[in-house]
């Protein structure tokens, strides 16, 4: 079999997947058990009859949410100061989610900076500038920079 | 699930097209009665765990058949749930971008991890792609918190013609290239150096590529990261025939490209969503277990099953939602 070319970012590959991945698998797990636990019926800031009902008749997100909650829940991150309640649990297993991509890609680009097998040169800088480019387009979504909600 | 493998198999292919019109007119008809004011009026009382448990199986169901058509799950959630559920557009298109985002960061790990996926061609192709398909989730929340339901009506038509659109491509498009053979490599692409290999191991060989055009490219993928973040599907469908037919990028590598390039985009154009009030556990958490489960089922069905029978199942119920999408589109006017 004829020799295999090296792709020179296969490490910087390897730990953006495999970082986002367990991070999503965490963050499925967490919400799994977040969702089981607020079916129950136990310990949840919205009831789930009602937030059923209202997903089911139509009613628009906006509204479900000032329907359903004090104004603490519009702010962003609202779950951090409630993760004691079941549906708040289950949001930050979404969360986690969210950010594993986020934290894949800042993995990748401190790999790719610190690593002391990295080439050098103006072609290797071209990819190390994308990877923080895309690292910092996540963080700023994260941080809903921009957003208008 | 040999049943459902025997049975698809031996099913003649105009009676399963006559069948999918039939159920889907059927389906359509029930829930087209079933949003009527005096049968979903507040006082209707739906309960929680049947609720997440009908979302649950529908989504391993849409989970087996994108994997068994080729497709990412978010581009058949999405106008199936928009075009035959009264769910709020905001909260489908939210729960739908986020479906495909999970579901593509899992199974982008074995592509990068056995070196399939070209990371360059990534991070090159996911910058326009991820910076375009943010500006489309905010186009989204914009015209969902300003323009009401004449916005929201906009969407949903242009929805159903894209879907329809989809669903004329997937027939009419010609053959993907496997390995397409590039004569020149252009000179904005040759400072790129993408060119590599891979290890093929149906055929127990390494295949070199090199790849072109990725002036042409850049522009499409900015199409591709609108569309995607506007209207919450993955754009798996769009951004492999780029990378396959423009680029000439092997149709492996092109696929799995397309995955990670879904991930990275999807994770960033997701949080205008989740911070817009979009995502509720209850719909996503199903959801996204529902999809994981169909499409581990459907990886273990697929090779047992002729997959044309399957592309064209999808082509049909994609026909139906999107003229499902324009038809709810209309009712404002």
């Amino acid at each position: 079999m004829k020799n295999k070319k090296i792709n020179s970012l296969i490490v910087p590959a390897i730990i953006f997947g495999e970082t986002s991945f367990w991070f999503t698998v965490l963050g499925v797990l967490i919400g799994i058990i977040g969702l089981g636990w607020y079916l129950i019926g136990n310990s949840c800031l919205i009831s789930p009859k009602s937030l059923v009902n209202d997903i089911w008749s139509g009613e628009i997100s906006l509204s479900i949410w000032q329907n359903t909650s004090s104004e603490i829940i519009r702010q962003n991150f609202w779950f951090i100061k409630h993760i004691h309640f079941s549906d708040s649990l289950a949001f930050l297993g979404i969360v986690i989610c969210g950010i594993a991509g986020m934290i894949g890609s800042w993995a990748s680009f401190f790999y790719m900076l610190f690593s002391k097998n990295r080439k050098k040169g103006s072609k290797a800088k071209i990819f190390l500038y994308l990877e923080f480019i895309i690292a910092s387009i996540l963080l700023i979504s994260v941080l809903g920079i921009g957003t208008m909600h | 699930m040999l049943l459902l493998v025997r049975f698809m198999n031996n099913f003649p292919r105009k009676y399963l097209l006559f069948g999918i019109i039939a159920f889907g007119i059927l389906f359509g008809s029930v829930v087209y009665s079933s949003t009527g004011s005096e049968l979903l009026g507040p006082e209707l009382e739906v309960d929680p765990i049947l609720f997440v448990n009908i979302l649950f199986f529908s989504c391993i169901l849409i989970g087996i058949f994108a994997v068994l058509a080729g497709v990412g799950g978010g581009v058949i959630f999405t106008p199936l749930m928009l075009g035959f559920t009264p769910i709020d557009s905001y909260i489908v298109r939210s729960t739908g971008l986020f479906i495909a985002m999970v579901g593509s960061i899992i199974a982008g790990r074995q592509y990068l991890r056995y070196g399939i996926a070209n990371y360059k061609l990534v991070l090159l192709a996911a910058v326009p792609y991820t910076l375009f398909a943010v500006i489309g989730a905010l186009i989204a929340g914009y015209l969902y918190t300003v323009t009401g339901e004449i916005g929201e009506s906009v969407l949903r038509g242009l929805l159903g013609l894209i879907v329809i659109a989809i669903g004329l491509l997937f027939i009419f498009a010609g053959k993907q290239m496997e390995y397409p053979e590039v004569d020149r490599v252009d000179s904005f692409t040759a400072i790129f150096d993408l060119g590599t290999s891979y290890e093929e191991k149906s055929l127990n060989r390494i295949i070199d590529y090199k790849i072109t055009n990725l002036g042409i490219g850049m522009p499409l993928f900015c199409v591709a990261g609108l569309i995607s973040g506007m209207f919450g599907l993955g754009a798996g469908w769009a951004i492999v025939p780029i990378f396959n037919l423009a680029m000439m990028v092997p149709l492996k590598v092109a696929a799995t490209c397309s995955t990670i390039m879904i991930s990275i985009g999807d994770s960033a154009a997701v949080w205008p969503y989740i911070l817009g009030g979009g995502l509720f556990p209850i719909v996503t958490v199903p959801c996204m277990s529902g999809m994981i489960i169909g499409a581990f089922v459907g990886s273990r069905i697929m090779v047992k099953v002729k997959p044309g029978i399957v592309r064209w199942l999808i082509i049909g119920v994609m026909f139906l939602a999107g003229i499902r999408l324009i038809i709810k589109a209309l009712t404002i006017f």
